[in-house]
């Protein structure tokens, strides 16, 4: 069989992720942090994470972007302050992994995530500190950053875990894909 | 799992870990002795200056781009009892009392810091 | 015993420290900026007017904004309408006062060119530049514009394209009827401070009464004063560059362009209406020229040009460090 782009299979595994991608982003959307509206702990990095290592580049931004642009939709958030901290959090942060992925290849899935995470937060708080226009939102860059990096840490390993039970792997392989 | 990359892990996590605690502490240390002020900024104008030490109780009504905030002040601290935003962050954060915890409210453009008082009484 | 007195002597000397406590302390909405009045005396219920004066007034200058009164707005849309409008007393007070200062400023201030100054604030925002012709045009129509007041009917009658712009001159006037308030109670110890441009000072409740008032313009000034008006005009951060060219928001009515030759100017009075006219004019005056209109105006001026004072009036007291 050719390996297709557009292996039907694929499409609906991908259509999962990005479900579970969005349920995540959902649920970690009503956990407050406080300081600052808008930050969120970055737990939907687990399924990117895993869509990167597993199913490719493209398909991991797909299920990024598609999840930014859902979980504002559903919460009500759409082109409010809130996405475009989401979405430059999520730009970013996808970014510096592909980089690391592709070209850094010295560190394991949780130095990625790590470093994922850390992008995450740079960008929604970049995003914060221009719409509001004050340097004043950096006090609380520590305490998130910490609070990141240790999330960071265990997105990396659950996401490890899970492709360490191949279950993806194996519909790769049965689906050619 | 790879040992080599752990390791590589190790050298790059634990280096931003800790500069971020020594960030924490160094921000959570600092001290003014002048006595404190909160001023209140609206679209980052300062529409309101508090003098944190008159302990008496009082409330300001604060116009936001959006709405508006009543913020209440006692006792040397300060927190916002009422807005009309919709994730009520601002309200969640509760009482403020030092110069490290700035109060946002994004969906007003309204924020609050605590800072030294000024030694002036006004700036042109 | 010695344990409570050593501490209660520490506190009690702390008290002494800490900043006066205004008896009345308000802040409100008005003119597009924030009026903060603090007074340190026993007040009045007098007070509550001051937050109706603003925003009733502020409509009234507001040649925008629709609203239940008649002011400015009106005024612009009279052209060809050979109509009298009869307006308030504040506002026909300040109308005329506004056209007396124009005439004796001729050059440096005009109330007359608000249309060209509007389709400025557009242009400049869009990063465009208005074009000679549309200059000139706006310049015609705005410097062959009349205000005529009818004193009986308490009416104003404007001839004319030109629009009435009353931007630069209503906080200050709004801060003489605060003061007028003031000393009808014999109140002297207050501050009201009017968006940092227009500000009226009495006396702080402390030995000497002075104010300090920061100088953003200049590192490391400030200014000790008290009951003064204190009137500032600036082009700090409120400059637009385009194609390489500095345009601010204040048009020199001799040549229709937003160019001022000062960055910032500080003006003492004894009147609002007249610091802000004063503030405002003076941006485009050289000092030779200042020091005429300080003589002429009974005023005190400091100008500063890139970060420096370069005239300071000898009778304001200015601090550096």
């Amino acid at each position: 069989m050719k390996e297709s782009k557009f292996n039907v299979h694929k499409m609906a595994l991908l259509g999962i992720l990005t479900a579970g991608a969005i349920v995540i982003g959902i649920l970690e959307s009503l956990i407050p942090i406080i300081g600052i509206p808008g930050v969120k702990l970055g737990l939907s990095n687990i399924v990117i994470l895993i869509v990167l290592y597993e199913l490719g580049v493209w398909e991991a931004a797909f299920v990024s972007l598609i999840r930014v642009l859902i979980v504002s939709l559903v919460r009500g958030t759409f082109l409010s302050m809130g996405f475009v901290m989401s979405l430059s959090g999520a730009v970013l942060s996808l970014g510096i992994m592909i980089l690391f992925v592709l070209l850094i290849k010295k560190f394991s899935i949780i130095g990625v995530s790590v470093i994922g995470a850390l992008f995450h937060v740079f960008g929604q708080i970049a995003v914060a500190m221009i719409y509001l226009s004050t340097a004043y939102i950096l006090f609380y860059l520590p305490v998130i950053a910490i609070s990141a990096i240790i999330t960071g840490v265990l997105v990396g390993i659950v996401a490890q875990l899970i492709i360490n039970t191949k279950v993806i792997a194996k519909q790769k392989e049965k689906y050619k894909f | 799992m790879d040992k080599k990359k752990l390791r590589n892990d190790l050298l790059l996590i634990v280096p931003l870990l800790v500069a971020a605690i020594i960030a924490l502490v160094v921000l959570l240390t600092r001290k003014t002795n002048k006595p404190l002020v909160a001023k209140v900024y609206v679209s980052n104008e300062v529409v309101q200056t508090i003098d944190l030490s008159d302990t008496s109780e009082r409330d300001y009504t604060i116009q936001g781009k959006n709405g508006e905030l009543i913020v209440h002040v006692h006792d040397g601290s300060i927190k916002v009892s009422k807005s009309n935003c919709p994730h009520q962050d601002c309200v969640n954060q509760g009482e403020v009392k030092d110069t490290n915890h700035p109060i946002i409210c994004a969906y007003n453009e309204v924020y609050i810091v605590i800072e030294g008082a000024s030694d002036y009484d006004v700036e042109i | 015993m010695k344990r409570v007195i050593l501490p209660l002597l520490f506190s009690l000397c702390l008290c002494s420290c800490a900043e006066p406590t205004p008896e009345y302390d308000e802040f409100f909405y008005g003119f597009d900026t924030y009026i903060s009045v603090k007074v340190y005396e026993d007040h009045h219920y007098l007070f509550n007017g001051f937050k109706q004066k603003a925003e009733t007034f502020s409509k009234e200058c507001n040649r925008f904004v629709e609203s239940d009164v008649i002011g400015v707005r009106q005024i612009n849309s009279l052209v060809y309408d050979d109509q009298w409008l009869k307006v308030s007393d504040d506002l026909y007070d300040c109308l005329k006062k506004a056209v007396e200062y124009t005439e004796l400023l001729k050059g440096y201030f005009s109330i007359y060119l608000g249309a060209l100054s509007h389709s400025w604030d557009v242009a400049l925002k869009d990063g465009q530049v208005l074009s000679e012709q549309d200059v000139e045009i706006s310049m015609i129509y705005g410097n062959g514009t009349k205000l005529e007041f009818w004193e009986q009917g308490q009416s104003v009658r404007k001839s004319n394209y030109g629009e009435i712009d009353l931007g630069a001159i209503a906080k200050g006037y709004y801060l003489d009827y605060v003061k007028k308030c003031f000393d009808v109670y014999d109140m002297k110890k207050y501050i009201v401070d009017a968006g940092s441009s227009s500000i009226l000072l009495g006396e702080k409740p402390t030995e000497d009464g002075l104010y300090t008032i920061k100088i953003k313009s200049v590192e490391n000034t400030y200014i000790e004063a008290k009951n003064t008006f204190l009137s500032t005009s600036s082009i700090d951060n409120q400059i637009y560059t385009v194609e390489g060219k500095q345009y601010s928001h204040i048009i020199d009515p001799k040549t229709g362009y937003p160019q001022t030759l000062n960055q910032t100017c500080i003006v003492l009075t004894d009147s609002g209406t007249l610091g802000d006219v004063l503030s405002t004019s003076m941006m485009l005056m050289d000092i030779d020229k200042v020091k005429e209109a300080e003589e002429q105006f009974n005023a005190k001026a400091i100008i500063i040009r890139e970060g420096q004072i370069i005239y300071q009036n000898p009778n304001i007291k200015v601090v550096n460090g």
